[in-house]
């Protein structure tokens, strides 16, 4: 879901969860929800794919700027990573990973990150 | 783990008392002293005040520009030159509000959390960031002091040794001896002195044809050596010899009035040595014990804190890192990796999981490289390899090429990162 809609079904006084929610605990949801926004480095795992952009995101994207370039806007021969849709970043790393694309260090690097990381880059350059 | 659409229901289903109250501010005041103007305490620096703007971040370099030590063999042959590998870290203060302060840092007390520089100035500082290289230990190798540096310069810090080099394979006759003396790990870089070999023997090759180059090893293997080994018997047969340990290949000492580098067993008058000496980590990460008197400086892996003073993070090449490499690349990502634990500690919340790899490129010839790559956990902050790999050693040459490509652009956005 993504979270225009979200907001909207929380708006609209709608179920959220199992129950329906009381308006004052419905403004703490709210407030929570943006919290998240603010600190999206709480532990929390990566929901749907190409979700909201996360710290382990930022943090993973950070890496992979030391070579792809500040924001993904690569200088030179090594592809940038802007403007890549989530679905083809997260279709390039899965071959990189299973041996189905071949490559210089990239098989390496995605041999090395778990699932949810991959997902959380793509997010990261999906929103970015 | 929960995720985040299962916390907000959670929360959304509990009963309004008790809820904790949330503050939304996402700035802390405190004071960061980061000493090192290199890759790793200018990318600290500024990605600090990118986590979190409200942070007084002091960056503390001892000279105004910073040369780098990437692509630094390629200026020693001609293929660069030293002004395209100097960065200024004026873009830190402007677009970043970096603190530029220039001085020599010189001691630390940890219980006060003071740091004193050359001119007397003292930073106070909540949390300090040492990233302050390496230090050559002079007299090793007997003889090898700074004045013996001036005849056989080690040209592993870049800049005026850099040049000296370059002046001395410039001016050496056809037909003369290069020797290239290589010490035990761990020293900055470790796969440099095989790049710096490979791109003197092209420019011997071109040049002064008729002249050798002696690799003479402390150790026995080094990274990527296969590969290095089967380019050297093609590209450079019989002008480029690697001589390892186990045959003689350890430099025991130097007489640089009467132009003599030693092994164990033979006497070499070279017309050009360069004597890549043993290192430690810089001095000021040497003070206050924080190197507990091994040279390299105990950390731990989540947040490169020391393990001897909590609030003094020690990263780059003078961290005892392994096994990560002490390259630039490692320096970026872990300076990143503790800006983020800073961030978080000063906040009060748990240190997020390091991020850590690290990619090293090397030019075997100008339009030939091939790389080394590894991405790194943390377990009890303790580093450990969870992948790793090398260029293939039946690679075709365009790989090669697109490596030696692909070797250039790194450096183009690994110096965007950290100084843009």
């Amino acid at each position: 879901m993504d979270r225009r809609r979200r907001h909207h079904h929380l708006r609209a006084g709608r179920h959220y969860g199992q129950r329906v929610t009381p308006l004052p605990v419905l403004c703490l949801v709210l407030i929570l929800d943006l919290f998240l926004d603010l600190f999206p480095g709480l532990p929390l795992a990566s929901s749907a794919s190409a979700g909201p952009p996360s710290a382990r995101g930022e943090a993973l994207a950070a890496a992979c700027v030391v070579c792809h370039g500040p924001e993904g806007r690569s200088q030179g021969a090594i592809p940038g990573l802007d403007g890549l849709s989530a679905d083809a970043f997260r279709q390039a790393m899965q071959a990189f990973r299973t041996g189905g694309r071949g490559g210089t260090v990239m098989p390496s690097i995605a041999r090395g990150l778990a699932a949810a990381d991959i997902e959380a880059v793509a997010a990261h350059f999906t929103k970015s | 783990m929960l995720t985040r659409r299962q916390l907000l229901s959670t929360v959304a289903s509990l009963p309004l008392a008790g809820l904790p109250r949330c503050r939304a501010s996402a700035k802390t005041s405190a004071r960061v002293v980061v000493a090192g103007g290199g890759f790793g305490g200018s990318t600290c620096a500024k990605y600090l005040r990118q986590a979190d703007p409200g942070l007084e971040v002091s960056l503390v370099t001892a000279e105004e520009w910073f040369i780098s030590c990437p692509f630094s063999n390629a200026a020693l042959v001609g293929l660069r030159d030293l002004a395209s590998l100097t960065y200024s870290h004026h873009a830190l203060q402007e677009r970043y509000g970096v603190r530029l302060i220039h001085g020599q840092a010189t001691r630390l007390d940890p219980a006060r959390h003071r740091l004193w520089l050359a001119d007397g100035q003292t930073l106070a500082y909540d949390k300090l960031v040492l990233s302050p290289g390496i230090g050559l230990r002079w007299g090793v190798l007997e003889g090898y002091d700074r004045a013996a540096a001036e005849v056989f310069p080690h040209a592993w810090q870049a800049g005026p040794q850099t040049l000296l080099l370059r002046r001395q394979l410039q001016t050496m006759p056809d037909g003369g001896l290069v020797v290239i003396s290589v010490p035990e790990t761990p020293y900055r870089c470790p796969p440099g002195p095989y790049e710096r070999a490979s791109l003197i023997a092209h420019y011997l090759t071109r040049a002064k044809p008729n002249s050798k180059l002696l690799i003479l090893d402390a150790k026995d293997s080094f990274t990527k050596d296969t590969l290095f080994l089967a380019a050297w018997q093609r590209f450079y047969p019989g002008l480029l010899e690697w001589v390892p340990a186990a045959q003689g290949g350890r430099v025991i000492g130097v007489d640089s009035r009467a132009g003599v580098v030693r092994t164990e067993f033979e006497e070499y008058k070279p017309a050009v040595a360069n004597i890549i000496a043993p290192q430690q980590a810089a001095a000021i990460a040497r003070t206050a014990g924080l190197d507990r008197g091994t040279g390299w400086c105990p950390i731990k892996g989540r947040s490169f804190a020391s393990t001897v003073h909590p609030d003094v993070h020690i990263i780059g090449d003078a961290a005892l890192a392994n096994p990560m490499p002490k390259s630039a690349f490692s320096a970026n990502v872990q300076a990143k990796a503790c800006a983020l634990a800073i961030v978080a500690q000063l906040r009060g919340k748990p240190r997020p999981e390091p991020v850590l790899m690290n990619t090293c490129y090397s030019l075997v010839a100008p339009d030939y490289a091939i790389s080394i790559t590894a991405v790194y956990r943390v377990e009890n902050n303790t580093i450990a390899p969870s992948s790793s790999g090398t260029s293939p050693l039946d690679a075709p040459d365009a790989i090669r090429a697109l490596e030696a490509e692909y070797a250039r652009s790194w450096y183009a956005n690994i110096t965007a990162d950290t100084f843009g």
